[in-house]
């Protein structure tokens, strides 16, 4: 079931890229995209985890925003296709606008933030 | 139980376990009942302009389904349904968020909108929250309408103390009643007063009820209420 409105699942994975945001996630977008994918599903991390075969860790990683937009696991982008009003593109946008902006060499985050 | 509730039950143990991922899970699969209970709200506050505007409305309803987040460890399953639940919570919040139609002196005036004249002739609460749609008056005037003895209540709440005091009683009780965890904050915000303010004045409206209670004969069927029985 959906609310019919185009675009409301990326406002709310945009609410949830604030939050991680705030509790001072590197990648909050990306994490907010790895829970949308689960939240998609509603399944707890460790059914997650086994239906699309990667690790726990890997999710949970994920979802805390510890990897960037463009290296989330590519088992977490299948499951976003199905998501309807769910815009990458847009998400890109804001998971690139949200990079420190610091060089390779200089970025604290792991990986650097360039590499995503 | 049917599969909506088994996915609802679900939803609200994720959400009261903290996993934000849950709370996409509930957006997504009951996004269109709280989209038609904020539309709701928007229009009894009259900001029909609000209502015309889809991105404030998904934003109002992200709120709402947060505001659910942030109460489902509260929620039991055998109670209302959350969004029931949690409403004055979530009218609260939406009210916060659109901020409040401005009315002009003019206008209030040509509506005859003196407070005096806003109560029912009966003293009791759905005159008063007809005027002020940001309480949850449509919960309180559904259960005075359908039971008599919240319609009894009402008379012994509205027969002491002020306006106001009566009015922060009756939200009090029922947020508590509901399960609201904070109930003197929802409160709070719905009055513009402190919480340590409303539980103070529910202490002291509480405490005027029970004696007219106890020492009026009428009332006596309210002497084994949970809120006021002694």
């Amino acid at each position: 079931m959906s609310s019919g409105r185009r675009g409301d699942a990326t406002a709310m994975c945009e609410r949830l890229a604030l939050r991680l945001e705030r509790a001072g996630a590197a990648h909050p977008v990306a994490g907010a995209v790895a829970l949308v994918a689960r939240g998609h599903l509603g399944m707890a991390r460790h059914e997650f985890a086994d239906l699309v075969g990667i690790e726990v860790a890997d999710v949970g990683a994920s979802e805390d925003g510890r990897v960037p937009f463009g290296r989330l696991p590519r088992e977490i982008g299948w499951v976003l296709d199905d998501i309807e009003g769910l815009d990458l593109l847009v998400l890109a946008d804001a998971a690139r606008a949200s990079r420190c902006g610091a060089s390779a060499a200089a970025c604290q985050h792991d990986p650097p933030c360039s590499d995503a | 139980m049917d599969t909506d509730d088994d996915e609802l039950c679900r939803c609200m143990e994720g959400m009261a376990g903290g996993d934000a991922a849950f709370l996409f899970t509930f957006h997504e699969r009951f996004g269109p009942k709280i989209t038609w209970i904020v539309r709701d709200m928007v229009r009894g506050m009259g900001r029909l302009d609000i209502l015309r505007d889809d991105d404030e409305i998904d934003g109002l309803v992200i709120d709402a389904c947060e505001v659910i987040y942030s109460r489902a460890s509260g929620w039991r399953a055998d109670g209302a349904r959350p969004w029931k639940w949690a409403r004055a919570a979530i009218r609260s919040r939406v009210a916060a968020g659109i901020g409040h139609r401005p009315v002009s002196f003019e206008e209030a005036y040509d509506h005859g909108l003196p407070v005096g004249d806003a109560a029912g002739a009966d003293g009791e609460v759905s005159g008063l929250l007809a005027r002020d749609a940001d309480l949850t008056g449509d919960d309180i005037v559904d259960l005075i309408q359908v039971d008599p003895r919240a319609r009894l209540l009402d008379r012994a709440i509205r027969s002491v103390g002020c306006e106001r005091s009566q009015q922060i009683c009756w939200q009090y009780g029922v947020q508590k009643a509901l399960g609201d965890p904070s109930p003197a904050v929802t409160v709070a915000r719905m009055f513009g007063v402190e919480p340590g303010n409303v539980r103070q004045i529910f202490v002291r409206q509480k405490a005027k009820v029970v004696a007219l209670i106890e020492s009026d004969d009428r009332f006596e069927p309210l002497r084994q209420f949970g809120w006021f029985a002694a």
